[in-house]
């Protein structure tokens, strides 16, 4: 970009150096259609001004606390699951060390509730690997395509 | 308290900490939401989300860049993820600004006001973006350029554009 349009930028914006300021002055002082410019843009930033986002007064005093209390409820959330896969494990191993061993029941039934439950927890150890894996990278450090 | 101390103490779990930094950051966030989202509620619901995600994924994050661009990713991200799943389309030129006039200002002001509003309505989405980002979230030129991942001169070079293509609108509207 030019420095004449860095210059503009960085007047409109307030961030002219006083270097830069005698650098502006100068070349406005031999460009009318440049002064010009600059004035009908000084004055559309300043229209600018009233313009805001909308609701932006909201009650930012309950914005930390509503949070809070949904981070807290997260946290809430990990402790209940955890509590409800310990308990229903102790359950299910209950269960089925019964059904294991209960001599009525078929050998191949007992084979295939075995390799069901060998599947599942293959399947919940994968999971579990891939999730411990992507937590090494930052996913956040680029956007979602549109 | 700099931002990269804040930030460490947040990694370990800080949650006094994590508030500053929120009030510190709650009010861009809201109006980095609204860009995306239009709407009020669903700014408000996306920007907590948005930290209650960085909060999760803070002890990844690398402190030599600052929090806000990365902050400003992960709404951004969660927008899309709102309106992937609510079916709806992200891009519209609709600008969520409304007119915050002083009592003393004429009906002249208002008008030249709704212009604007307009003008920035009819510009092209990344020059929309810049506007607002600048303007509405009062993020710094290095700030923009690491947010949308560009180099600061062609933020630069996108917002001198803007606002002369702006000019342009304004007078046509």
């Amino acid at each position: 970009m030019s420095k004449r349009g860095e210059l503009i930028n960085k007047y409109l914006d307030k961030e002219l150096s006083n270097e830069d300021k005698e650098e502006l002055e100068k070349i406005v002082s031999e460009d009318e259609n440049l002064k010009k410019e600059l004035k009908e843009l000084k004055e559309m930033q300043e229209v600018m001004y009233m313009l805001k986002p909308a609701n932006s007064d909201q009650e930012w005093e309950n914005y930390w606390q509503n949070l809070y209390n949904r981070l807290e409820r997260g946290i809430g959330w990990i402790l209940t699951s955890i509590g409800a896969i310990l308990v229903l494990a102790f359950l299910g191993f209950e269960f089925i060390k019964d059904l294991i061993q209960d001599p009525k029941l078929a050998l191949y039934f007992k084979i295939g509730l075995m390799a069901l439950l060998l599947g599942l927890i293959i399947l919940f150890v994968s999971v579990v690997r891939e999730r411990i894996l992507m937590r090494k990278y930052d996913k956040y450090s680029r956007e979602i395509k549109r | 308290m700099d931002e990269a101390n804040l930030i460490e103490k947040c990694k370990r779990g800080d949650m006094e900490a994590y508030e500053k930094l929120v009030k510190k950051y709650m009010k861009r966030a809201y109006n980095v939401a609204l860009y995306f989202t239009k709407e009020p509620n669903d700014a408000w619901d996306v920007s907590q989300q948005g930290f209650l995600n960085a909060w999760k994924a803070i002890r990844r994050f690398d402190t030599k860049r600052a929090f806000f661009p990365w902050l400003y990713t992960i709404i951004k991200n969660e927008a899309m993820k709102k309106f992937r799943r609510e079916k709806r389309e992200i891009e519209s030129n609709f600008i969520p600004l409304t007119i915050d006039v002083p009592p003393e200002k004429q009906l002249e002001d208002k008008e030249k006001i709704k212009r604007l509003r307009d003008a920035i309505s009819q510009l092209d989405a990344e020059k929309r973006e810049i506007i607002y980002l600048r303007h509405f979230t009062e993020m710094s030129y290095k700030e923009i350029a690491e947010s949308l991942n560009i180099p600061k001169g062609t933020v630069m070079s996108r917002l001198y554009y803007a606002r002369k293509t702006l000019l342009e609108e304004l007078k046509n509207v």
